[in-house]
């Protein structure tokens, strides 16, 4: 009894979820059209299969580099934030009440509450002092100090779940803190962990305005959807080109997904130490 | 625990201020000599330092159009072959161009060539820009009206002007003789005949792009235009107080056409992108649109059928009155500081009046170029024809909404589109216009 | 408190507390370090530039006190309508997105490959690129409602939804919540699965219905997760930007000017940089005050429960 009801909620939700599948219906039929197929003719199918704006799309836009640069500054942006984020979420959620982690904890999770356009123009003139504008370097540090804040929110938020006679245990062991942290804490952060590389490496694989601002002029050094957008203009287009080019950066991010979906799962269910 | 968190945030902040001061210091002082070593960052001191060694040199262009990228290329292309050693790094900044090229300002990596429309965009960068006035040769390839559009109060050239851009009322010829419309409309009422013509033969008469606010302020200025004071007289009259939306010989026909627009146009019009408007436009399901020459790349796109020409707006009583607004569509700057001023400066030459540059511009972007050094190449587009036909004719006037200031579409075209709506009377219309020339002056 | 806790170990204390700094400094400091550069010091330098009116590009500040503040209370009107826009959107947006993600989650928390498909299907706008989101819903309520309003007559698909100011609004809410669900699922999925099963097995055999033992048993537990999404969720409409910028591009008529939106068009269209970052600084205060609140109310809530 309680199964099919279960079913039944579930059934509905999966028959609504193609009201969000049908975008990308759209985009993929749309990307084997002409601009002014795709204008006039948006929601029939393709006259054919014409698969020479993806080729055209791919070697215009050097998609290959691209790519390479795209995947640069997401595994990089990913491996630091993944890195600092939990220890400093650890230590601060541990040690709340002292003055100095309350100071550190509201000074690094300002900023999710605060605009970015507010302030991009003092950040380019600190990059510009110091040299990094237009660097690859500068755009990995830039996009990790952005996305640093709310990943430390969360997992802040989580650790706060964890009993702590665990490491407790540890300390009577005479297990030092960083020991403590790698051998029993962070093993139980891979539920948020995973959450938190899911979000980040998304938002720098997406990212337009970040990558704009600190290496637009460096054509050696953009970003897939910067490079796309570009195209657009107050008033020109080029739908024909975007659309595959949205599809093709599209599908590794999807199948990022569904990869890590799993773990999302399954490192919340393995992490039966909670409750 | 708020003692120290105060300290703490004195501290912080004191720091920054320190930084924030150091950065605007050393901007301030990067007009003279020490500009280039405030600026060689990044890819900058490579380059530098190179091309003390080998001759290797990067000349930073920031562009900000996009139109026929690939052609662009080819022209720059041949620039590096013509230059060896010298590489030109462009960054096509097509979308948020303003905010790129601030930042990039900002940043100290000041691009040696940079555009800028002319007028109020143009002016905040004069204080950078190289001076054109002694060059007289590369000016005199110039026509002179465009280079005008460059030029300050004291005869300062500070860029130089690439193609005109001319806006009027834009109508698909097919779609008139359809309808049995022999002559242009030249008032308001000839134009409503037209569009119950027009509606008689099955055609929606108008499919203005009423979403974007530019659309609208840039259609508004043909009611403003006074055409015994020009573009700039008539804004410095009205800044100053000297003239008021009262005094305009023509401003309330707009109303008018308003009018036309909310009877004629479909009821989504608030919806209509400049996309759409022009793909309506092309493909003849709309016969009339306000839009300049600009688009013509875009109309041959969507339909390279497509039959389109100009119609003066009848602001009046007669075919005099009515108003065709023509100006240049970017001017190309060079920074005055920049280490490689003068290959900046013949790179602005080269793209501008060679014949690669200007095949680019006519073939290409199908537009008129404001050099005079290969008028054999010539437009192909209905428009960029049109438009030369009333350039040379003496029929045109100049931009307004380009010299009133940068924030005057976003200011007045929702309240524009507050008429077309209902919510607001042509009083309020034309006091939200006063107000913001007022508060220019 | 563990201070207090050892007071004997007086000869130690000081090498802790020595130590304990070391740990902080290789615990938080690299993390901190990265946010003040990115963020918290650029924009307390913005606390400089608004006491001067400079348009972002010349070289001449000129000192102006506290004038860019007085112009905004004084008389800047659509700043103060972008307020108003800004919070009736957040109060709809955080509602609604959390809402209806908390029941998808519910429903496809469990692990099959039907729930993993739906999932990826909930999940793909937020994967989309802005750009593509904003062409397509100009062509659903475009020429998709409108030759549905040919077939059906249905006045629904007639209306004008981009054109009319209410209407608008709806559209933008609707997008913003069709966008970002997936991510917010996600959360709550995190959340939901971590919660062990024989906790709602025991409230179940105890007569709770299913309602109540959500309320009663699994919200109390996914309280993080709750917390998480309320917050992201309200700092997502209070900082509302990218599909203003580029679908409504704050029409028709103003009505869709967010106050993140204001601001960007204070700085780079009509070249206020001094007012912007005054209006920059205006709008955190408000946020730390409203967040602050916030922070406090859900952390009462996960201490009580």
């Amino acid at each position: 009894m309680e199964r099919s009801r279960l079913t039944k909620g579930t059934v509905i939700t999966l028959i609504i979820s193609i009201l969000w599948l049908f975008p990308l219906i759209l985009i993929f039929i749309n990307s084997f059209k002409s601009d002014s197929e795709i204008l006039n003719h948006f929601l029939e199918l393709p006259k054919k299969l014409d698969f020479s704006y993806y080729a055209e799309t791919w070697t215009k836009f050097g998609f290959p580099k691209l790519i390479a640069n795209t995947l640069l500054y997401t595994v990089c942006t990913v491996l630091i934030v993944v890195l600092l984020a939990p220890l400093a979420a650890y230590y601060l959620e541990r040690h709340k009440k002292e003055r100095r982690c309350r100071i550190a904890f509201s000074l690094i999770i300002l900023p999710i509450m605060v605009p970015f356009q507010s302030y991009m123009i003092s950040l380019t003139r600190i990059l510009g002092n110091i040299g990094l504008n237009n660097t690859k370097t500068g755009y990995i540090l830039v996009s990790a100090g952005l996305c640093m804040p709310l990943a430390v929110f969360m997992i802040h938020g989580y650790i706060n779940t964890i009993p702590i006679e665990l490491e407790e245990s540890a300390y009577i062991d005479g297990a030092g803190k960083v020991r403590t942290y790698f051998s029993i804490v962070l093993p139980l952060l891979v539920p948020i962990l995973t959450t938190v590389v899911v979000l980040d490496a998304l938002a720098t694989w997406n990212d337009v305005i970040t990558n704009q601002l600190v290496v637009g002029s460096n054509e050696a050094a953009i970003n897939m959807q910067n490079a796309l957008y570009m195209k657009f203009s107050a008033q020109t287009s080029d739908w024909s080109h975007a659309l595959p080019g949205t599809v093709m950066s599209m599908v590794p991010s999807l199948i990022f997904f569904i990869f890590m979906q799993k773990y999302i799962i399954s490192g919340a269910t393995s992490g039966a130490v909670k409750g | 625990m708020k003692r120290t968190f105060a300290t703490v945030l004195a501290g912080t902040m004191a720091v920054t201020l320190l930084a924030g001061c150091g950065s605007s210091g050393g901007s301030t002082s990067s007009s003279g000599t020490q500009s280039s070593g405030t600026q060689t960052s990044g890819t900058q001191t490579s380059s530098g330092s190179a091309a003390a060694s080998s001759g290797n040199v990067t000349l930073k262009v920031f562009d900000a159009m996009a139109y026929a990228t690939d052609e662009y290329q080819t022209v720059i292309d041949q620039f590096e072959a013509d230059h060896p050693g010298v590489t030109v790094e462009i960054q096509h900044a097509a979308n948020d161009s303003n905010t790129i090229l601030q930042s990039r300002f900002n940043s100290g990596d000041i691009p040696d060539v940079f555009l800028n429309e002319p007028g109020s965009s143009a002016q905040l960068y004069y204080e950078y820009a190289y001076d054109w006035a002694k060059d007289t040769d590369t000016l005199s390839k110039f026509n002179s009206d465009a280079v005008a559009l460059g030029t300050d109060e004291s005869g300062h050239v500070y860029g130089l002007p690439w193609t005109y851009e001319t806006m009027a009322l834009t109508y698909n010829v097919d779609c008139f003789n359809k309808a049995g419309i022999t002559t242009l409309p030249v008032t308001m009422e000839e134009l409503e005949q037209d569009c119950e013509k027009l509606k008689a033969a099955g055609i929606q008469p108008f499919a203005i792009a009423g979403k974007e606010t530019w659309v609208l302020a840039q259609m508004s200025t043909h009611f403003i235009m006074d055409k015994s004071l020009d573009a700039t007289g008539t804004v410095e009259g009205l800044e100053s107080g000297k003239i008021t939306f009262a005094d305009l010989p023509h401003w309330q026909s707009f109303f008018k056409l308003l009018d036309l627009i909310k009877k004629y146009d479909s009821d989504k019009i608030l919806e209509t992108g400049w996309e759409s408007s022009e793909n309506e436009l092309a493909n003849g399901e709309a016969a009339i649109i306000h839009m300049g020459d600009w688009a013509q790349a875009n109309y041959t796109k969507m339909n390279p059928d497509a039959k389109l020409a100009f119609l003066p707006v009848p602001v009046g009583d007669s075919a005099d009155d009515a108003t065709v607004l023509s100006s240049v569509g970017w001017l190309y700057m060079v920074y005055k500081d920049s280490p490689n001023l003068d290959l900046a400066k013949e790179f602005c030459e080269y793209v501008l009046t060679s014949e690669q540059g200007v095949k680019w511009m006519t073939e290409g972007v199908d537009a008129v170029p404001a050099s005079n050094t290969h008028t054999e190449m010539s437009p192909s587009g209905d428009l960029p024809k049109d438009s030369q036909t009333y350039i040379q004719a003496g029929k045109t006037n100049g931009w307004i909404h380009t010299i009133a200031g940068s924030s005057f579409s976003d200011t007045v075209g929702p309240y524009i589109q507050g008429y077309l709506l209902g919510n607001y009377t042509a009083d309020d219309v034309t006091q939200a216009f006063q107000e913001y020339f007022s508060s220019q002056g | 408190m563990d201070n207090e806790k050892k007071p004997v170990r007086v000869h130690s204390k000081k090498g802790k507390k020595r130590k304990e700094t070391l740990m902080f400094i290789i615990f938080v400091v690299p993390a901190l370090a990265f946010v003040l550069f990115a963020t918290d010091i650029p924009f307390v330098m913005n606390i400089y530039y608004s006491v001067f009116d400079w348009n972002g590009i010349s070289k001449n500040l000129t000192f102006v006190g506290l004038e860019n503040f007085r112009k905004i209370f004084t008389s800047d009107k659509t700043y103060w309508t972008s307020w108003w826009f800004t919070l009736r959107f957040t109060f709809f947006y955080v509602i609604i997105v959390n809402a209806i993600s908390l029941a998808i989650a519910l429903a496809l928390s469990k692990e099959n490959r039907f729930a993993q498909v739906g999932r990826a299907f909930y999940y793909i706008p937020y994967i989309i690129s802005l750009t593509a989101i904003s062409l397509i819903w100009e062509f659903i309520l475009g020429p998709a409602f409108d030759s549905l309003y040919e077939s059906t007559g249905w006045s629904f698909f007639g209306m004008s939804w981009l054109g009319k100011p209410n209407l608008a609004f709806i559209v933008l809410v609707v997008i913003t919540v069709w966008e970002n669900v997936g991510f917010y699922m996600i959360n709550y999925i995190a959340g939901i699965v971590s919660v062990p099963r024989d906790y709602m097995e025991a409230a179940k055999i105890d007569g709770a219905n299913r309602w109540k033992a959500f309320w009663k048993v699994m919200f109390p537990l996914i309280m993080p997760s709750v917390s998480i999404c309320f917050l992201t969720s309200l700092t997502f409409g209070f900082k509302l930007f990218d599909i203003i910028m580029v679908f409504t591009k704050g029409g028709p008529v103003n009505s869709t000017v967010s106050v993140a939106y204001n601001i960007y068009k204070e700085a780079f269209t009509n070249n206020h940089y001094g007012t912007a970052t005054a209006k920059s600084l205006i709008f955190v205060a408000f946020i730390l005050i409203v967040t602050g609140i916030q922070m406090r109310v859900t952390k009462k809530q996960e201490v009580e429960l």
